[in-house]
This record gives structure tokens, sequence and C-alpha cells, in this order.
């Protein structure tokens, strides 16, 4: 690879076979064989003309001084002394301080292709893409916010209007009002369905069961209607309506409704003794558990609930990692309890998968004490499972931590990027007015 | 970062540039400015300003200002250390009194049976509440704006920690009869609770505890985050635990409600073991609801330790400054500091040029005797003028070495431009508005008094070398003084002694009479064995021992219009902000290397470095000032003065340039450095 020679700056003379180039005020001396292979590159081609009428010549670079055979280039001298590189070492690496974007613009220039670009300067490459990626979406949602409608028909620009209000709270009082209505409803919802489960608030019925209290059943009823008519109308005034029924937030709001629904055509049912009794409240019994989702429907109105769930998302595999470890560490402690209780006659441990749950409450230091360790032993095992409990959550969480912060953080500054991105096409578009009335 | 920001907020142009790319780092740069800078400048402000009254100024004064700022520093020095220990104390003292009041051996009984204060407690009670009362109100009475005073979050604690004593003396006086006194004993109670609040007033004397009041105030939207993921999972654990276990006899699980309490201990993995599951189906949302519960807490936390490490640092540097600008104040009531107009100070800064002129040739051994103690060996000085406007009767020699050492002004003169310097920050002002403040002093006042000394020494000119070390290129700010001085200067060159060779040492001859003894010592009677003493190993030695090989080196020109540009140079470094944090300003020479003469200035840095840490004593650095080395004082001294200029730039929004300034100096100080030693 050394062998090789490096390009020389600043001599004067222009030998055989070489070029002098003066890329921004640097000039260098290049050696037509190390260019010649990459010959599609523009210095090669550059050299294979040089001989050749000045038009081609002035079509290749910005200036040519024939006196010292100089070719002249007006773009940057840090990113062409990287893109140098690639003649010499066959591969690129951007420098610090080089802005991806335009170094890619650079290597455009020179016709080198991307692909010799380093992997690790491609990974920053791609990191920056997708950041500007994200902002010309922000930009793109703001900007649509900002359009006025432009829609034809008036079933169109009804529906818009209401995609609007459902969707969009920032855009007017009476959004603004149904979000937080809907958040509200979420929030009454949810603690009519844990003060439901309360004894001392339930009345019996006519068979002498417990049920829940006539009042709070109309509230829950009352907050299942709010909720389908949301979903409907959503639904109704989506434009793209497969996308929207199965997009994230869509589908819990589906979930947290349905089970109302199951459970009323199911008793219904019962009631017509269609089917048996006590299967319909059986499966009434389960299906209320998932009334559970419809917390999660607090999500659409959190962005950190959503960062959350991205952060979550995009640690998928710390997360395994964190139960692999919490596994393998229940597994081995439990078992060494078990055998090292063996020997106390009135042990706690009675097998080794009644011991798991007590690896999991000493593991996570929560420690309710309902079996602990009597012998020694036991204890001793108990103190390094507590240690290896911190340590097994502690080291996969730390990711888990700092995907989620750098999301957060993230989030900000690309919504404060986009604002600021619109801020400048406003600015610019009205200097190109000013230039335009001006003319 | 914030200082790209500041300067693409600057200069409207350029944003429009800027690709969206670069965008993001604007909008960190922005969130930070905005979430952490702004809002602690205004804070500390807040803090730190409300005191100095003028109301019961004269009688008063030590007490209240000490008692405005227990910071350490007012009229009153050491005073107001001990009554913010008093106060801690006290503070401490009731606390500990409100709990023990709660111990049933030391209850008392009243006359209905019910129990009551100890009654030596109660005094110490009394006392503390005299105490604090007192407290209040003379900081109350102290304070120019009394509303602001009203609306201070530490006031209204500690208003908080008086009131409720007052309001249960005041209800249990008016209400003697036994029928209102249970209604009223309920009422006392709530007021007792709140007595522990005044545990709230060591918020005062803690600088962490303000910070952590700041950050949980600034991260309100990651707290409400905690609490909403914290929420969420309590519900959804304590209904799945509840479903999975109310069919099991004699469950603690009655209701959702009921199970709420297991799943919060069991999420915060504090576990009293008072409900646990016992079904399987239980134990499996148990095990699940503990890992949930360690990774729902620890996700927002770090983002609010996050900001409050921010801000506390931010904090720390900015409270840094306050005691600085305070120090300063104090050492100007202590006399130590007379203040004075800006021509005197102009006049003095004159004072730290010390301009030594050498011969280049062989005597270098020689030479670098001389400087050890340059003034002294010489013995007596020769000339010494005064150089107003019209009398300039130096001359330079023509073959001199020029060195550009880092200026400095005595202290108590660096000191005032210090705290000019901090005044300006403190109002926020523009950077613009010094240059042009600068340029008014400077042209008017070259007032100083120069100890010449012409040595006989050969000057043999060293012709052959010509080499300007460009090294040192000014800053804009020095060239613009120098531009301003250069009338002045010029007349220097008229009266070429040029044949001599000789050593021209300009000395803080002119120092004032009001100095305090150490300063004296270096200052009137004794400069130069003053200054040489006090730097054994600062600039001059440095430079001296290999004096050709300087970073400076402009090669003799013959007699001509030799003293020009040294003496330009020297009087650009007196521009009070300048020579403030760019001392390094003075290696101005190369400007014109046609016209330099080469010289040999040294300018002493020393004593700047004394105020610029001002918040050590004074000393302590005249000492110290002999160990460090030149260059290490200079970066120190550099960073300081960057740390006030970020300040500054923080809260007033233009700025950068200079910081870039101070950066470019000191480098090529430091080649300077390791040079004559390679």
């Amino acid at each position: 690879m050394w062998t090789i020679p490096k390009p020389r700056y600043r001599t004067d003379l222009c030998a055989e076979g070489q070029i002098a180039v003066n890329i921004g005020g640097v000039r260098v001396m290049l050696f037509g064989d190390v260019l010649n292979r990459y010959p599609e590159s523009r210095l090669a081609e550059l050299l294979n003309c040089s001989t050749q009428n000045s038009e081609v010549i002035s079509s290749l670079c910005d200036d040519f001084d024939p006196s010292r055979k100089e070719f002249y280039f007006d773009r940057d001298p840090d990113a062409f002394k990287c893109i140098i590189d690639v003649y010499y070492f066959d591969e690129i690496h951007i420098k610090r301080g080089i802005c991806p974007i335009c170094f890619i613009k650079e290597m455009e220039f020179w016709k080198i292709d991307q692909s010799v670009l380093d992997e690790c300067c491609k990974g920053y490459l791609s990191e920056k893409e997708e950041e500007l990626k994200e902002i010309a979406k922000k930009v793109k949602i703001i900007q649509e916010d900002l359009e006025v409608d432009r829609c034809i028909t008036r079933t169109q620009r009804c529906q818009r209007f209401m995609w609007k209000l459902m969707e969009k709270p920032g855009s007017s009082l009476l959004a603004r009002i149904i979000a937080i209505a809907s958040f509200l409803s979420v929030l009454v919802s949810a603690v009519v369905m844990c003060v439901g489960t309360i004894p001392e608030l339930q009345v019996t019925d006519a068979e002498g069961k417990l049920v829940e209290h006539p009042i709070l059943e109309a509230i829950e009823t009352a907050c299942m209607s709010w909720f389908t008519a949301e979903y409907l109308l959503r639904l109704a005034s989506s434009p793209n309506k497969l996308h929207f029924a199965l997009s994230f937030m869509n589908v819990i709001d589906f979930m947290a409704i349905i089970p109302f629904y199951v459970v009323l055509s199911l008793t219904y049912l019962g009631t017509t003794s269609m089917m048996e009794l006590a299967n319909v409240q059986q499966a009434v019994q389960a299906l209320r558990i998932m009334r559970i989702a419809r917390i999660f429907k607090l999500a659409r109105h959190s962005s950190g609930l959503q960062t959350l769930t991205h952060a979550l998302k995009r640690s998928l595999k710390e997360l395994g990692l964190l139960l692999m470890y919490m596994g393998v560490g229940i597994f081995v402690f439990s078992a060494l309890a078990y055998t090292m209780e063996q020997s106390h006659p009135e042990t706690l441990f009675r097998s080794i998968p009644q011991s798991f749950w007590w690896a999991i409450i000493t593991m996570t230091t929560v420690g309710y004490g309902d079996i602990y360790p009597k012998t020694t032993l036991g204890k001793c095992n108990a103190a390094v499972s507590f240690l290896c409990g911190v340590i097994a959550i502690a080291l996969p969480i730390h990711p888990i931590i700092n995907n989620f912060v750098v999301f957060y953080n993230k989030q900000k500054e690309l919504e404060t990027a986009a604002k600021h991105e619109v801020e400048l096409m406003e600015l610019k578009s009205g200097r190109e007015a000013r230039r335009k009335s001006r003319t | 970062m914030s200082e790209r920001y500041l300067d693409v907020n600057r200069h409207q142009i350029s944003k429009g540039i800027l690709s969206g790319l670069c965008v993001r780092c604007l909008a960190q740069a922005r969130i930070k400015l905005q979430a952490w800078i702004l809002p602690c400048d205004e804070a500390l402000h807040s803090v730190a300003m409300e005191p100095e009254g003028e109301f019961v100024s004269v009688l008063f004064r030590p007490v209240i200002s000490s008692l405005a700022d227990p910071n350490g520093h007012s009229a009153w020095p050491g005073g107001e250390n001990i009554l913010a220990i008093i106060s801690i104390l006290f503070i401490v003292l009731s606390t500990i009194a409100l709990s023990l009041n709660t111990l049933p051996e030391l209850q008392d009984t009243d006359e209905f049976g019910h129990a009551s204060d100890n009654p030596q407690l109660a005094h110490v009670e009394a006392v503390c509440i005299a105490w604090f009362t007192m407290e209040y109100l003379l900081r109350f009475l102290s304070s120019p704006s009394k509303w602001k005073f009203f609306k201070g979050p530490l006031n209204i604690i500690d208003l908080l920690a008086i009131l409720p004593y007052y309001v249960t003396i005041f209800l249990t006086e008016s209400n003697k009869s036994v029928l209102q006194f249970q209604n009223v004993r309920r009422v006392v109670q709530i007021f007792r609770i709140m007595r522990i609040l005044r545990i709230l007033k060591l918020a005062r004397h803690s600088t962490g505890l303000q910070s952590l009041g700041f950050t949980l105030r600034r991260s309100y939207n990651e707290l409400g985050l905690l609490i909403l993921f914290l929420a969420m999972g309590i519900m959804i654990f304590s209904s799945l635990v509840f479903f999975a276990e109310k069919d099991e006899e004699d469950t603690k699980f009655k209701s959702i409600p009921a199970s709420f309490w297991w799943a919060t201990i069991t999420m915060t993995t504090v576990g009293y073991g008072d409900i646990y599951p016992k079904t399987l189906l239980g134990k499996i949302v148990g095990g699940l609801c503990c890992i949930a519960g360690v990774l729902v807490i620890a996700l927002p936390i770090p983002i609010i330790v996050n900001n409050f490490s921010e801000f506390y640092k931010e904090q720390k540097r900015q409270e840094k400054a306050i005691k600085r600008r305070e120090a300063l104040e104090r050492a100007k009531r202590n006399g130590s500091i007379v203040s004075m107009n800006q021509k005197d100070v102009f006049g003095r800064s004159m004072e730290l040029m010390d301009v030594m002129v050498e011969n280049i040739d062989g005597k270098k051994e020689k030479v670098h005797d001389n400087h050890v103690s340059p003034c002294p060996s010489k013995g007596i000085p020769k000339l010494k003028s005064q150089m107003s406007s019209s009398s300039p009767t130096k001359t330079l020699e023509p073959s001199y070495q020029e060195h550009a050492m880092p200026s400095s002004s005595p202290q108590h003169l660096s000191a005032q431009k210090l705290e000019e310097m901090y005044n300006k920050m403190a109002k926020t002002q523009s950077q613009p508005d010094l240059n042009s403040k600068e340029k008014g002093p400077l042209s008017k006042a070259v007032k100083a008094e120069f100890e010449m000394e012409s040595i006989p020494t050969k000057a043999i000119p060293s012709t052959a070398e010509a080499i300007t070390d460009m090294r040192s290129m000014s800053s804009i700010d020095s060239f613009i003084s120098c531009a301003t001085d250069f009338p002045e200067s010029s007349r220097f060159s008229q009266s070429p002694i040029s044949s001599i060779p000789g050593r021209v040492s300009t000395n803080p001859s002119l120092e004032p009479t009001l100095e305090n003894e150490h300063e004296g010592s270096q200052g009137t009677t004794t400069p130069l064995i003053g200054e040489s003493t006090k730097h054994g190993g600062s600039p001059k030695s440095v430079h001296f021992k290999n004096p050709l090989k300087c970073s400076l080196k402009v090669s003799f020109r013959g007699g001509e219009d030799s003293g020009t540009g040294v003496l330009s140079d020297s009087s650009s470094v007196q521009s009070p902000e300048v020579s403030v944090y760019t001392t390094a300003s003075s290696r101005t020479p190369t400007k014109s290397p046609e016209n330099l003469p080469p010289s040999i200035f040294t300018f002493h840095d020393s004593s700047i470095n004394k105020f610029i840490d001002a918040d050590t004593d004074e000393e302590e650095h005249l000492h110290d000032g002999s160990g460090t080395k030149p260059t290490q004082r200079l970066l120190e001294k550099a960073n300081h003065t960057e740390d006030a200029q970020r300040r500054q730039g923080n809260s007033t929004l233009p700025l950068d340039g200079q910081e870039n300034h101070v950066a470019q100096e000191v480098q090529p100080l430091q080649g300077e450095q390791s040079h004559p030693n390679a």
C-alpha cells in the first residue's frame, strides 16, 4: 500500500504523467497511474482528456491555467483531502467536522461511487440521513397543518374537517376540547373500572350475586359510547381506512371497545338461553380483564408514552437480555436455595418451582417475606442472589435507558429543528417574493 | 455550539444557508439555552441581587447586609458567615425540638387531659421563632423592592416557617373556652405540622437544595412522565392481580383499589410483605410487575438527573462569578482599591509596561542576568520621564528584540477593570459597547511614568534575519486600540538615542499612594524590585534565557523610526478591557513589522491574576504568583475570562469573537513557552 506514491503539495513542476490540480487554494500534484485506478472518476477523466480541447476541460473543471498546467476546482479542499484517499487506500473516511451530507455531494462531484465509503462512516451518514428524513416528515406535517383546504367536493372537505378535528388537537379550539374530553373519559372509565370492584360499593342482584353498582354501570356505558363514537368518527374521516385500522393506537382503541360489546351480546345470548348461563358468565369474566386495555388509550395523549413504546421497541434485544439474565439467575438460585434449605425441618422451600417465586422477589429486591431462607447457607445464598439480581437488572437496563433518553431528547430536538426549518422556508419564500416584487 | 447559535441569530443571513441537519445542532443549542442557561441566570440573579437595601442603611448596614446575603460577601467581613451558621443552627435546633416534642415521655398533660408541649421545648421554640422573625423582618426592611421580596420563593418559605407559630398562639389565646377548644385543636394540629416547613429554610444556605428545587420545577415534564408511567403500571398490574387472586380464599386483594397498594409497593421494589399474591397466576403477574417497575422507574430518572447536573454546573459557575465580584467590592471598600476615573486607570495601566532593550549579539549571557532583576542590577534609573502627551523623550534602541509577553496591569487596576466587566455583565450589555468605551480613555490617557535605563551594551544589529513571527496575530480589539494610540507613540520615534544600545524599562513607577502594604512594596518606591522579586520564574526569565529564540523576532532596522511600533504596542495593552481578557494582546508588535525596532518587551502579567481570581486573598496571590509559570497563569486567566465571557454571552445574546480571541492569543504563547526550551 505504501509503495504507491503520495501526492506532493506545492510543487511547481509538473512531470510527465502527472497533473496539477488546485482545489480551493490547495495545490496538489497527482500521478496519472494512480488516478487511473478509478477511470470513471472526474480526475481520471480530466487526466485522460487533458491533451484535448479546452471545452472538454472546462466542462470538467472550473478553470485551467495552460501555462502551469493547473486545473482549478472551486470545491472544499478539506473534503477533497478525504476523497483523494480512495485512490490510495480504496476506501474513504469522512473527517470529523465535515457534514456527511455535504461530503456525499462532494463525492458525487468527483464522480466517486458511494460504496467506497467505509463502513464506520456509512453508519454516521445513514444516521444523519435518518434524522434528515425525520425532520422532513415533521416539516411536512407542519406544512400540512398550515395548508389551506384544497379539496373540491363537499364531502371531502367535510371529511378533512373531521379528520383535523379528531386527530390534530392543536388545530382549533373545538379539536382541543374534544381531545381533553376524550382524555377525561379514559380516566373516568379507568377509575370506574377500579371502583366497581370494591365490595362495599357493589350491590346484590336477584340471584344474590355481587354486581356493579348501576350508577357506575351507567357511567361505563356512557364512556363506552363516547369511545365508540370517537372511533367511528375517526374511521370515517380517515383518508386511508386500512392504514387507519392497522395502526397501533387504533388497534388499542378497538381493543378497548370490543369487550364491552362482546359482553353485551353474550349476556343477551345468555338471557335468551341460547347458551348456558355459567359459560357466559365465565366468558364475561375473562373479557372484563380486557377492559384494562383502555388505559393504553392514554398513550394517544402523551408523547412520553409514545417515546416509551418506541424506545422499548428499539431495545427489544436488551429486554430479551434482561429476561434471560433474570431467568438464568432464577433457575440457579432457586435450585441452590432449595437444596440448601433441605436440611431445615420447617423449610418454606418445598419444591424448585415454588422457590422460583422467592428467587424473583429476592433478585428484584422486593422481598415480601412470605418465603425466606432459615439455614445459614441458605441465607448466604440469598445474599449472593440479591447481589446478582441487582447486577443482572442494572446491566441490561442501562442500554434501554440510554435508548429512551436519546430518543426522548432527539424527539425534542427534531421538533425544534422542524420548526426552525419551517421558519427558514417562510423566510426564504418571503425573500423570493420581495425579489420578485422588486423586478 | 450555543455560540454558533448565537452567532447565527445575530446574522440573519447565514441562517438561511444552514441545511436541515445543521439546524438540528442549532435546535440543541436553542433548547439548552432556553431550558437551562437563561432561567438559571434569572434564578440566580433574583437570589443574589435581592439584598443591598438603602433603608436603614447607615445604622444597620453591617447587620442587614450580612443577613441579606449569607453567601459570604458584604460590608462586614466574616460576620455574614457567622450569621449564616447561627441561622442554620437555629433551624436545626428548632427542628429537633419539634420532633422531640412528640416523644410521649417528654410531653406534659394540660388541664383537659390532652398531651401538650414540654415547657422547656416550648421556650426553645419561642427563641427560634423570635430569631426567625427578626431575620425575616430585617430582610424585609432592607429589601429594595418589598413586593419582589414578598414574592421570592425563599422568602415565602421563611414566612411559612414563622406563620404557623403565630397563628397557633392567636387561635389558642382567642378561644379560651372549652367548647370551641376542640375545634381549634384540630386546626392547631394542622399548623403544627406546617412547622416542619422550616427545614426548607436550609435551602437559603445550600446551593444543592436550591438547584434541586429548580430542577424539579424545570423538569415537571419528566416528573409527570414518571408518575404517568407508574400510575399506568399500577393500574394494569393491580387489576391483573385482582383478577388472578380474587377467587382465592381469604385473599387480601379484595378490589382493584385495594391492590393498588400492593402494586405500588411491588413496583417500587419496597415489598413490605403485608399483601402478596398466592396463586400461580398472581405470582407470575407479581414477577412481571417487579421487572416492569424497575424499568419504568429507571427510564425517566436519568433525564431528570441530567437536568439536575446541568443546572448544578451552571449554578456553580455563576456563583463563583458572583463571589468574585463581591470580593472585588469588598476589597474596594477595604481601601485597597480606590475609585479612580477612567483616565487614571489608564494612566496606571501604563505602568505595567516594561520595555526592555537588549542587544542581540553575543551578550546573551549578560542579558540573561540582567533580566532576573532588571532594574536594580542597573542601579539607578537614568531616565525618568513623565510621559504626558507632550513629553516623549524616550528612545528605543534600534536593534531590539521584541518580546510580546502577556501584559498585566497592577492589581488594583485590573480589579477595577474586572469590576467594570462584571458590572457590565450584570447589566447584560452587549459586547460592542466595550470597544467603543475603551477607545475614549485610550486615546487620551497616556500618562505614565517610565523608568528608563540605558544600559551600555553593544548593540550589534542582527540584520541578517528578518524574522517576523506572525504567530501572535493580534485581535481586532487590540489592533483598534493600537491604532488609536499610534499618534502618541509616534512621538517616541522623534528622539532616537539610537546610538546608545540600552535597555528601556518602563516600570510601574506611578504607583498610587493609596495602596495597601503589599502592593506598595512592589509599587511606588522600588517598583522594579517588587516586580522582579515577585516573579522569579515569570515571563521575563523564560524569555531572556534565549533571547534570540523568542517567538517574536523583528529584525533590526537601523535607527529610523524606531520607537513607534513598540510604544504603540504597549499602549495598546492599556485598553482596560483588552488587558483584562486578552492580556496576550500585548503581543501586538507584529502589526507593523517594518516600523518596529526589534526590542524586548516584557509585560508583567502576574498581578492581573490576582484579581481575576479574587476569591482568594490578595496576599496569597502575591506569593504564589512567583511560583506559577507565566503561560500557566495566562491560561488560567484565559479560562477565567472565557468563563466570564461565556456567562456574559449567555445573558446577552450577541457575543462571541472574544472567546476565540482569547484562545488564539493563548495558543501562541504556549508555543512560545516551549520554544525556548527546544
